[in-house]
């Protein structure tokens, strides 16, 4: 029951932080993946179920808001935090630098494989390499801040 | 003894969320842009949330503005008064000028149309995938809005069609620089007519535009021509920027648009009856 509620509360938090997004800086909408963020830190707080679980809803809620094929981002994401979720039970990823780095190839991987089946299965052209680098290496640098100072206040309390 | 061990279970939920995935996907592919049952019903739980942080946003916004900027505003109702006296001119002029070419009853009742058919809509949220492909906003079906309307900025620069999915009180818009989009678009002056898609990187090309076309310039104004029978004609699309490809069977053309990703604050939404639409190309 914990979980659901948690659950529920990040996706909320990544659709309200979108429309904040989409509403004051809309050029910075596509720097920052704010929903796959969610799907990571639900991997490396809660284990790879979870995180395959929050991806399914994440990208279930991308695929409506976005045009496309609708299950697209739901799959690529799912895979995303399963794999996060059981990479970060073996490789220590709680310090800046290597949170950032685990964020960054994690947010890499997954828009390569949004890009590959979008290919595969509407033809859809890949994302320009500007693009591709771009969108990870904003993504994990806010995530990584924003883990570390959740990490911050965690250890202030105590937990 | 547990009936299904912890690493087991979560493989077998793992398999049970992808075989979900592969389903989705099977079923949505070949329904091409359709929106799927469940697309639909994802959209009417989740835009809600958006909606309100909307108005959160929006009402942070009207108090912040009444209570910090107050002096602002006096200048500002200097600027709109002189705003409202410039569109008045021109709204007089364009009477003017359709009573030129229509009788007084006859424009009279096309005006009145024009002022009932634009919904004034707010942008919710941009696509989180690529935001040069959609938008959503929030005017749906209860105010009218369906498949295929017309979506301008601000300023009457277009910027898009209502696709589906609509919700009661919210619709998706596809932009015109999503690279699967196509409008129907002349070169003012007569220069050629081709169809308009999104580059994919905020801007427009224009295509089938013949190689030995004459006159064609950058800085030429691209506007809809009508003949998509979804956008009607004369509306303003964009400038052209570059032109290439002489001496082969298409040229390139680069169109920039005239509607600013930055200020798609408000939208207008023509919801005139199809037949009725501003000077919309009647059917050959």
């Amino acid at each position: 029951m914990r979980d659901a509620v948690r659950a529920a509360a990040g996706l909320a938090a990544a659709l309200v932080v979108h429309t904040l997004l989409s509403k004051a800086v809309p050029s910075w909408t596509p720097l920052f993946h704010v929903f796959l963020l969610v799907v990571l830190f639900a991997a490396l707080l809660r284990g790879e179920l979870f995180g395959a679980v929050m991806g399914t809803c994440c990208g279930l809620v991308v695929d409506t808001l976005s045009l496309g094929v609708f299950g697209l981002a739901g799959l690529s994401m799912t895979l995303i935090g399963y794999l996060a979720g059981l990479a970060a039970k073996r490789i220590n990823v709680l310090s800046l630098f290597r949170n950032f780095l685990f964020l960054f190839i994690m947010t890499a991987l997954e828009f390569i494989l949004w890009n590959l089946l979008a290919a595969l299965l509407v033809g859809q052209p890949p994302a320009g390499a500007r693009t591709l680098l771009a969108r990870p290496l904003a993504t994990s640098l806010l995530g990584a801040l924003v883990f570390g100072a959740f990490r911050r206040i965690q250890k202030r309390h105590g937990k | 003894m547990p009936l299904f061990p912890r690493e087991k279970r979560s493989i077998r939920i793992f398999i049970a969320l992808i075989v979900l995935h592969v389903v989705l996907l099977s079923f949505q592919v070949p329904m091409g842009t359709e929106p799927a049952f469940m697309e639909k019903a994802v959209f009417a739980v989740f835009t809600p949330i958006q909606h309100g942080a909307v108005a959160v946003i929006r009402f942070l916004g009207r108090m912040w503005r009444t209570y910090f900027y107050f002096y602002h505003v006096q200048r500002q109702n200097q600027d709109m008064r002189q705003d409202i006296f410039n569109l008045r001119q021109e709204n007089a002029e364009l009477r003017r000028s359709l009573e030129r070419f229509q009788a007084r009853e006859e424009m009279r009742l096309f005006l009145s149309q024009i002022q009932r058919s634009i919904r004034i809509a707010s942008v919710i949220s941009l696509d989180p995938v690529n935001y040069r492909k959609a938008l959503i906003i929030d005017q749906g079906r209860l105010a009218g809005v369906a498949k295929d309307m017309v979506v301008l900025d601000r300023y009457g620069h277009l910027v898009g069609r209502i696709i589906e999915p609509i919700s009661l009180t919210e619709s998706t818009v596809q932009l015109i620089t999503d690279q699967s989009s196509g409008v129907g678009v002349l070169i003012q002056g007569d220069k050629g007519v081709g169809v308009l898609a999104g580059d994919g990187t905020g801007g427009c090309v224009l295509k089938y535009i013949l190689g030995t076309a004459q006159g064609i310039a950058v800085g030429d104004t691209v506007l809809t021509s009508g003949y998509d029978r979804i956008y009607p004609l004369g509306l303003p699309v964009g400038t052209i920027t570059s032109v290439g490809g002489n001496g082969t069977l298409f040229k390139t053309i680069a169109v920039k648009p005239y509607f600013d990703f930055n200020a798609l604050d408000l939208l207008a939404v023509i919801v005139l009856p199809e037949e009725k639409a501003a000077g919309r190309r009647p059917e050959p």
